[in-house]
């Protein structure tokens, strides 16, 4: 299967139609999702034509700068190809909004950013930042992706690729502590 | 390790003094590529920049499963690069369902003519959604209305002519 990957990828860094038409085939989906949850994160408005322009804008650039090239470690490209597609969709949004700007449609401006906003709450976001501010950065983590995105130990583990065990004591012992640094007055 | 773009570049307005990771970074955390001292320079970023984070964890969700997306999409892209598309022959299906019954007309000779009919319907299906007889369909449908139109064209030429 990771054979697979990597000679597919050899195949599509030699520019095979029939490769790169298999390359489309397999990571197109995770292009469409990776950048449809960044722009829904981030709070903004968008289509469907949206989604699927900044998919193929995606595969384009691959294609076009021959960026296949650049990857070292073939057999884990999803999550290159996972982040390229939540920058590309950013950039996207941002040159709709300039362009919009540009034709002075300030109405459909406002269409681009939606009232939504991340996954968690802002108040317990700041609330927990300030609250973690001198914690160590690995235990920051931890918190935050335990508390504000609900991640179960065995995701956070695999996450940061630490045992679990680190996991579970880190939580429990900052969880008392996170108790009564946030007890309300 | 810690370059590339401003937070605020990202769309949110959250931690917009740190400057962010870039895609290679990023990435890298999460294929286990980095040594221990870059790995900690990753994670003091990220344990401060929520947009940092927020991009690896989609990253990271991303991967472990097979995601839908709609099925133009896919044949959009490979248009937009040319791609031929594998050659799909669905009026096979029916040469061998014809072929099929044709072999059993043999096996139950009781029913044979009975098969031996439904293996011919099934070819007649086969030859009609074939590329050639569509194509042969497709010339006498231009045949037949280059002749209509010839047809009506000297109608109109002899009523403009004729005397009122």
């Amino acid at each position: 299967m990771l054979d697979d990957i990597n000679d597919l990828i050899e195949r599509c860094v030699n520019k095979e139609e029939r490769a790169w038409s298999d390359f489309i085939n397999k990571f197109s989906g995770l292009v469409y999702y990776s950048a449809r949850e960044r722009l829904r994160r981030n709070g903004f408005s968008f289509s469907e034509q949206d989604i699927q322009d900044i998919t193929q804008d995606v595969f384009i650039d691959i294609w076009e700068k021959s960026r296949l090239r650049e990857v070292r470690e073939r057999r884990k490209i999803k999550a290159w190809i996972s982040i390229m597609g939540q920058t590309r969709a950013l950039n996207y949004m941002r040159k709709k909004k300039e362009r919009l700007l540009r034709e002075e449609e300030l109405f459909k401006v406002e269409n681009v950013i939606s009232d939504t906003k991340g996954g968690y709450g802002v108040e317990l976001a700041e609330e927990l930042t300030k609250a973690i501010e001198g914690f160590p950065a690995k235990e920051k983590i931890i918190l935050k992706l335990n508390i504000l995105y609900g991640k179960k130990h065995r995701e956070i583990a695999e996450f940061m690729n630490i045992p679990i065990n680190t996991v579970s004591t880190i939580i429990s012992r900052k969880k008392e502590t996170l108790k009564t640094l946030l007890k309300p007055n | 390790m810690v370059h590339g773009t401003n937070c605020k570049v990202r769309g949110g307005d959250m931690d917009a003094n740190l400057k962010c990771l870039d895609e290679k970074a990023l990435s890298s955390y999460l294929d286990e590529r980095l040594s221990c001292s870059e790995r900690e320079r990753v994670e003091a970023h990220i344990a401060d920049c929520n947009a940092c984070l927020d991009m690896l964890l989609v990253a990271y969700e991303a991967s472990g499963r097979n995601k839908k997306y709609p099925a133009l999409l896919k044949d959009r892209i490979r248009n937009r690069f040319g791609l031929k598309q594998a050659k799909k022959r669905p009026e096979l299906k029916w040469l061998f369902g014809s072929l099929f019954f044709f072999a059993l007309s043999f096996v139950f000779k009781s029913y044979f003519l009975q098969f031996l009919l439904a293996a011919l319907i099934l070819g007649f299906k086969w030859v009609m959604e074939g590329e050639a007889a569509k194509r042969v369909i497709m010339i006498f449908k231009g045949v037949k209305d280059q002749d209509s139109e010839q047809h009506t064209g000297n109608k109109n030429r002899v009523e403009k002519f004729s005397p009122r």
